[in-house]
């Protein structure tokens, strides 16, 4: 059997995470390609529902990159951010629905390494965590 | 009946020159309905108790007060959890408190809907009725707020078995001396109010724990399970006081899908579940109303399919609002944590 490699999906702020992306992309930086990213203009555009939307349709993982505290584009986007992602997290980990599959990171634009480190590590994680079966149901 | 002098004291308040108008519910058929009062004398029959709660209160003080605060005077008589949901309410502007004279009541609790209208087409007086058979709607036996919070006055009831008045706020005072009679109070009336909230409080606490417990870590077979009968009718968002959005994301086109949309999701599922996201529903309510969800169970009542939302609601919602130290409902000056931030936090 082939060997389960779990899909990130990463919600990137294009003032950091995203770039951060590129410039591991430009720096020959490798990372797994497990993960999809989706260019948002900041963190705290995030709605839960998206994060919600991409763990029922198949993501084993999902990823909210944003600026580190004190660096938001837009003054305090990520604080917000981290507000209701913890607000999630704790939602899904009251129903009792595997929360560490929802992940906030700060990776600022000129970090191309930890961007590449911190898809390594989730995909890591999630392997040993295994497919997320909520999102392989036809009935939710 | 204990109840009858409520009537001569929601009167008074108008004729003594406190409101103007007085919200309360009437009995109208099968049921009771909110109803705006003006005349005292259509008073007579208000139900300030009657053990019914059609819809949120806090969700009619906001239809008349948010686009422009009331110019009347109004005594609006609330459930606690009604009065919690309207400051959250005011918190969201949704609604304005000016001059709204808030009016709590000792809450029996409710039944749903449907057992309300049984009682009363056998011709048994739900009021008279309390008790365990049919049982309170689940959101009232697990109620451990029942006592109000946040009023003016506060129409009494619990170690007694008169209605007394109890004030909680200045303009509550001054209204209350004005009120003779009812102000001076009958010494007796409420001396045995807190053996009574305690061992009621007692007994709905250990409801809640029975009931989160049986709630709490469900997983997903369970809630699968839970949310099977589930027809997308979106009555539990169409009655959520909190759900105050004018237009709904989950009624917008963005979950309007093209027909290849479809194609590829029962490709990859095999089978695929329609109308479709259910689940994704449900999730993003809880995580949108949590903050300020205050579990009056409006959502589980307007259930046609019997879904037991008001567990789900009331347990992801206070994890939720615990990690900020908040309480829906608890203070008009504490700010809704998802408007707010700390520098460092969650770190």
């Amino acid at each position: 059997m082939d060997e389960f490699e779990p899909k990130i999906v990463g919600f990137c702020c294009r003032w950091c995470a995203a770039s951060a992306a590129d410039l591991a992309g430009v720096s020959r930086i490798e990372y797994p390609s497990n993960i999809r990213i989706i260019r948002v203009m900041c963190s705290g555009a995030v709605d839960p529902l998206y994060v919600i939307r991409a763990l029922l349709e198949g993501a084993d993982g999902v990823l909210i990159a944003g600026c580190h505290p004190g660096d938001c584009h837009y003054t305090n986007g990520n604080y917000r951010a981290r507000r209701r992602m913890a607000v999630l997290t704790s939602v899904l980990k009251d129903l009792g629905l595997e929360e560490e599959r929802v992940r906030v990171e700060w990776i600022g634009a000129d970090e191309g390494k930890t961007f590449a480190k911190t898809v390594k590590n989730m995909r890591d994680e999630l392997k040993k965590l295994g497919p997320n079966r909520i999102g392989r149901r036809w009935s939710v | 009946m204990r109840f009858e002098e409520v009537n001569g004291m929601l009167r008074e308040l108008v004729e003594e020159d406190i409101v103007d108008q007085i919200l309360v519910l009437k009995p109208v058929g099968q049921g009771v309905v909110h109803a705006l009062v003006e005349d005292v004398n259509t008073l007579s029959d208000a139900s300030p108790f009657a053990p019914l709660m059609p819809v949120n209160g806090a969700a009619i003080v906001s239809q008349i007060t948010r686009l422009t605060p009331s110019e009347k005077r109004i005594g609006v008589v609330l459930r606690p959890c009604e009065i919690r949901t309207l400051i959250e309410l005011v918190k969201l502007k949704q609604a304005s408190l000016e001059n709204i004279f808030v009016i709590g009541i000792d809450c029996p609790g409710t039944y749903s809907l449907r057992d309300y209208k049984r009682l009363v087409d056998e011709g048994v007086d739900p009021i008279e009725k309390l008790g365990k058979d049919p049982p309170l709607s689940t959101a009232c036996r697990v109620c451990e707020r029942f006592e109000p919070q946040n009023f003016d006055l506060a129409l009494s009831t619990f170690g007694s078995d008169k209605v007394y008045l109890r004030y909680g706020s200045e303009r509550g005072k001054a209204a209350l001396e004005k009120l003779g009679r009812w102000g001076e109070g009958d010494k007796e009336r409420g001396k045995d109010r807190e053996r009574d909230v305690s061992q009621m409080r007692e007994r709905k606490l250990k409801a809640w724990s029975d009931l989160s417990g049986d709630v709490s870590k469900m997983g997903l077979d369970k809630l699968d399970h839970t949310l099977s009968t589930c027809i997308n009718c979106y009555n539990c968002m169409a009655v959520c006081p909190i759900c105050y959005c004018q237009e709904c994301i989950f009624k917008s086109s963005t979950f309007r899908y093209e027909s290849d949309k479809y194609a590829r999701w029962v490709k990859r599922k095999g089978s695929f579940r329609v109308p479709a996201d259910t689940l994704l529903f449900h999730l993003t309510r809880m995580n949108h109303v949590s903050m300020s969800c205050t579990a009056c169970g409006m959502c589980e009542q307007a259930c046609p399919s019997d879904i037991p939302l008001l567990g789900i609601f009331k347990l992801t919602s206070q994890g939720a609002q615990k990690l900020f130290d908040y309480e829906a409902g608890r203070s008009i000056d504490e700010e809704i944590p998802l408007v707010v931030y700390e520098e460092e936090e969650f770190e």
